[in-house]
């Protein structure tokens, strides 16, 4: 086997060289631009993604490696299989004291090989120059190579892919392309999962079926038939995969292209706005038109200068504005696939003296020089690089995870960070945090926001914070402006939103509103209502209401109803329309049980066993459209010709007629044989 | 059935789609013979070859190759079996001694003296790169790979094909070199039939997916016979002749090649009465021929001719 590993190796290291320059240039070119980021970020002209300052988290890096990393695994695979595809050739790597296991790890370890030093090592090398001191201004830590590994690695399932797509034997020659379906869905999965585990996961699931369906086509030829149980499964799994996708694509297409132009679909929602009079509205809206703006009672709000309805433009004058607070205590970050999960590492709050201010996920604010890219000290609760442990800042302001995402960024002085217990005011020019707010009792800050709010014609920064057991609202000199507690508590309505209203005699007021938990709430059927509370000048509430949940109503024309019910397995469509019985679904049973039913004939009209051809029926009964695609597609059909006995048609690959048992006739003779026993003399 | 047979084959067949590319082919290759596949472009030498090395699955029937199942060979049995395939590929990248290399770290009996002297007997330099080779030469460097494998038994599809009468020889005293070890056993194709007259033992003819002959060579050469009939004027119609292989009329001739030539076909062509009836000797490309060529009657008749022209 070392020789064979030796000669692959010796055969593809010109296309592992070219992949691994492409590889680099599309490395170095994407680091480039993080450099040039942080360029326009010293020059203070800058606003994005705050990862962009980090290329282990760039997306201008780790889309262009997601690409690369699948067409290379892909086009390796697919060429080490191709170069022997010649039948003698073939022949003449199969035909030695080997079994094709032993040739398939032969080639598959060379591969594999070539695939880590074609993509591996460019990985390897940013990962070791951004570690290096004096190279990014940003945070490192080693969590952050993951995102980029997991890319790297799922380009091994493209590269056994690949190698089912060069070894397989198909009548329909695209479908042959069918088998890089799983590797689509892993490329998803390292995208849209919530945690690298299930990544993992994933990925291991696809990278041994994969790699079992390759096996099993080296063991066959490439053929459907003749290979192991392992390897039909695994073919067959990975077909149904690439079969539905391609469905997907076809139907997406075929919808987007001829039905939706000529359907059209509604879309409405609506939601709550209250006025600087502190009146409640529900504004509707539909088709992104606003519909109707209507009181809690119903009344239409009339425009009082037209005596017409007022529309949205004109109610958006009378409004009133606040600050909107998620409280995270005891909650898990909502999000940490690899987008999303690229924020959670560091947010970039300020840029002084060419000085970047991140504050990183262990709460520390962490200093890094513009100009020479090296950490320079953090700044905590007792000043720059204090010695004394300090308070840990909470991460995501206002709970929002999109600031901690994308930052716009101001050049500003000073800013207010908060920890579990304090409010500090943190000095950037000074380089020094001021505590200017702490809670005495045993409570814990759960979120917070800032604020500038117009009072009296004055910009004031105010700092709206939730805690386990109150909602305060602090001018950024530490001073309370508002207290009340934290009713229906935070488990429940963990959204608390504070409007500001005008000031009656220069005492302001306010209204907080409380809305429940969505997934709490989708629970209870949407039963749990918005609490708002109106607090008055002396800090009371002064009036209470409970508003209904406005849901989203989509109303969808009956042809989105229709495609889904004809072309969608069984199990999903029930899934998403969560519902037993339904008339869609009883549409879809249908279509299912007759697809199985095509499907059985096929099979058994092909002449295989009662239970082929029940695992067949039953597979596409699950499936529906991809799984009788994937039939057609894996399938090999024997020839049928007509029995000469019972007049029926018959398979070819049987000894003998299915029908009448009757045996294939030997060659038809004409006179001409000629036949001697063959006995050497 | 031959119990000492090295090949065997029961109703063996073979569909490409809708055509049978081998037809129930029953087949005993006895052991330490040199067997000739003989038969026209098309008529499933090369798949009922592949068949039997294992890299095609029979539509249906059975065959076994050194007693073992061909589909699903041991590498013990490949170890055993060396195989030269028609059209000679081999790795363009390799030198013609990288080649050597490679194969002789999977073959057990390795000999890389007959490696060597094949290679030089092909004129071939160890440092040339296959992708540089003329077709003749990679038959040689193939056939150099194949026969240093000491192999049991040599199956070797057209083996001639590409090479010059001079590689030719040399192929066919390499094979007669083989066969001095009585243990060995060749199998081959070959559309060169000087040269499966020189080597062969036995021969099988395809003809049209179908085995039509396989008996000893001598057997196959006195089978298919011809005989020359003169007449005074222009020949008879012929009459129903067993074993008909052809029969060509001329102005005043009448020659007729068939199977199995004898007393009764005699006593049938005497009913037309001719001046003289003659035999005609036939080498054995000449019975191939005919054997595989277009059956039935032609005329070649020069008045009958100008009269349709």
């Amino acid at each position: 086997m070392k020789t064979l590993i030796q000669k692959d190796l010796r055969e593809n290291l010109k296309v592992a060289l070219i992949g691994l320059l492409i590889f680099s240039l599309l490395l170095m070119q994407a680091y480039g631009s993080c450099a040039s980021m942080l360029a326009n970020a010293l020059r203070g002209n800058w606003s994005g993604q705050v990862n962009s300052l980090q290329p282990l988290l760039s997306q201008s890096l780790l889309v262009p490696a997601a690409f690369f990393c699948a067409l290379f695994g892909a086009a390796l695979g697919w060429l080490q299989t191709r170069n022997e595809a010649h039948r003698d050739l073939w022949a003449f790597l199969i035909h030695r004291p080997l079994t094709r296991t032993e040739i398939f790890w032969g080639k598959t370890v060379a591969g594999l090989c070539l695939y880590v030093f074609g993509a591996g090592l460019p990985v390897l090398v940013l990962i070791l120059v951004v570690r290096q001191p004096g190279h990014v201004a940003a945070p490192f830590e080693w969590e952050m190579t993951v995102p980029l590994v997991t890319i790297f690695l799922t380009g091994i399932a493209y590269y056994f892919a690949g190698l089912l797509t060069g070894l397989r034997q198909a009548r329909w020659w695209v479908s042959r392309s069918f088998g890089l379906g799983p590797a689509i869905v892993a490329s998803f999965g390292t995208f849209a999962l919530p945690d690298f585990w299930m990544v993992y996961v994933l990925l291991l699931i696809v990278v041994v079926i994969l790699a079992t369906a390759a096996w099993g086509a080296y063991q066959s030829g490439g053929w459907y038939l003749g290979q192991p149980v392992a390897g039909k499964l695994a073919l067959i799994i990975s077909l149904a995969v690439g079969c539905a996708i391609v469905l997907l694509a076809g139907v997406g297409l075929t919808s987007g292209l001829l039905i939706q132009p000529f359907v059209k679909t509604s879309y409405e929602y609506s939601y709550y706005q209250m006025t600087r009079e502190g009146e409640v509205y529900k504004v509707t809206m539909r088709d992104n038109e606003t519909a109707e703006i209507v009181d809690l009672d119903g009344h239409p709000l009339m425009d009082p200068k037209t005596g017409q309805r007022m529309d949205r433009k004109a109610f958006q004058m009378l409004t009133a504005y606040g600050g909107t607070v998620i409280t995270s205590l005891d909650r898990p970050l909502p999000h940490r696939n690899l987008i999303e999960d690229s924020g959670r590492f560091f947010n970039l709050l300020n840029i002084t003296d060419k000085t970047l201010w991140y504050l990183d996920r262990h709460g520390k604010l962490v200093g890094y020089d513009g100009r020479s890219r090296k950490f320079i000290g953090t700044l905590e609760g007792h000043g720059f690089n204090g010695v004394v442990a300090a308070d840990q800042f909470l991460l995501h302001p206002g709970g929002n995870y999109y600031y901690s995402y994308y930052n716009s960024y101001t050049d500003v002085p000073r800013k207010m960070l908060v920890s579990a217990k304090t409010v500090y005011q943190v000095d950037f020019k000074e380089r020094s945090v001021r505590p200017v707010f702490t809670l005495t009792n045993d409570d814990e800050i759960g979120g917070y926001v800032a604020n500038e709010v117009a009072t009296d014609g004055n910009q004031v920064k105010k700092l709206l914070l939730t805690t386990r057991r109150t909602v305060q609202l602090l001018d950024s000199e530490g001073r309370s402006l508002l207290e009340l507690p934290y009713q229906p508590g935070f488990a429940k309505y963990p959204q608390v939103e504070l409007t500001y209203l005008p000031s009656t005699n220069l005492l302001p007021t306010y209204a907080v509103w409380f809305f429940p938990d969505g997934e709490l709430n989708q629970r209870a059927h949407w039963t749990m209502p918005i609490q708002v509370r109106w607090i008055g000048p002396d800090q009371a509430i002064t009036k209470t209401a409970e508003l209904p949940t406005l849901q989203t109503d989509g109303t969808e024309s009956w042809s989105s109803k229709l495609m889904p019910a004809l072309l969608l397995p069984p199990l999903l469509h029930m899934e998403l329309n969560r519902k037993m019985v339904s008339a869609w679904n009883l549409l879809n049973y249908a279509v299912a049980a007759m697809l199985a039913a095509i499907a059985w004939q096929l099979v058994r009209r092909h002449n295989a066993s009662v239970k082929a051809g029940l695992g067949w029926t039953l597979f596409v009964f699950v499936l529906g459209i991809p799984g009788l695609l994937t039939l057609l597609v894996v399938q090999e059909w024997p020839v049928r010709e007509t029995c000469p006995e019972c007049q029926k048609p018959r398979a070819v690959d049987r000894e003998d007629c299915e029908h009448c048992a009757a045996t294939f006739a030997p060659p038809e003779k004409n006179g001409t044989e000629i036949f001697a026993p063959l006995v050497k003399t | 059935m031959n119990d000492d047979s090295v090949i065997r084959t029961r109703g063996l067949t073979k569909y490409f789609g809708r055509k049978a590319a081998v037809y129930e082919l029953d087949l005993d290759v006895p052991h330490g013979c040199v067997f000739a596949f003989l038969g026209r472009n098309g008529s499933g030498k090369t798949t009922t070859i592949r068949m039997l090395m294992g890299l095609l699955a029979p539509t249906r029937g059975t065959g076994t190759i050194l007693g073992q199942n061909i589909r699903a060979l041991t590498p013990e049995i490949r170890a055993r079996i060396g195989y030269l395939t028609e059209e000679h590929q081999l790795y363009g990248w390799m030198k013609v001694k990288d080649c050597g290399e490679f194969q002789s770290k999977f073959f057990p009996k390795w000999n890389s003296k007959i490696f060597n002297g094949v290679i030089g007997h092909f004129g071939l330099k160890p440092a040339a790169r296959v992708k540089d080779l003329s077709r003749g030469e990679r038959a040689g460097l193939c056939l150099a790979l194949t026969l240093a494998q000491e192999p049991e038994l040599l199956m070797l599809d057209d083996p001639g094909l590409g090479l010059d009468p001079v590689a030719r020889r040399a192929l066919v005293e390499s094979m007669i070199y083989l066969t001095r070890k009585s243990d060995r056993t060749i199998f081959f194709s070959s559309h060169h039939l000087s040269d499966v007259e020189r080597v062969a033992d036995y021969v099988a003819v395809f003809d049209r997916s179908i085995l039509r002959a396989c008996c000893p060579l001598e057997k196959f050469q006195d089978s298919v016979q011809q005989v020359r009939l003169r007449f005074p004027g222009a020949p008879p119609a012929l009459p129903q002749i067993p074993g008909l292989l052809q029969a060509i009329r001329t102005d005043n001739e009448l020659r007729v090649t068939c199977v199995g030539y004898n007393g009764a076909t005699e006593s049938i062509l005497r009913t037309l009465s001719p001046l003289e009836l003659e035999p005609v000797p036939l080498g054995l490309e000449d019975a191939f021929i005919s054997y595989l060529g277009e059956r039935g009657e032609k005329t070649f008749i020069l008045s009958e001719l100008e009269a349709k022209a």
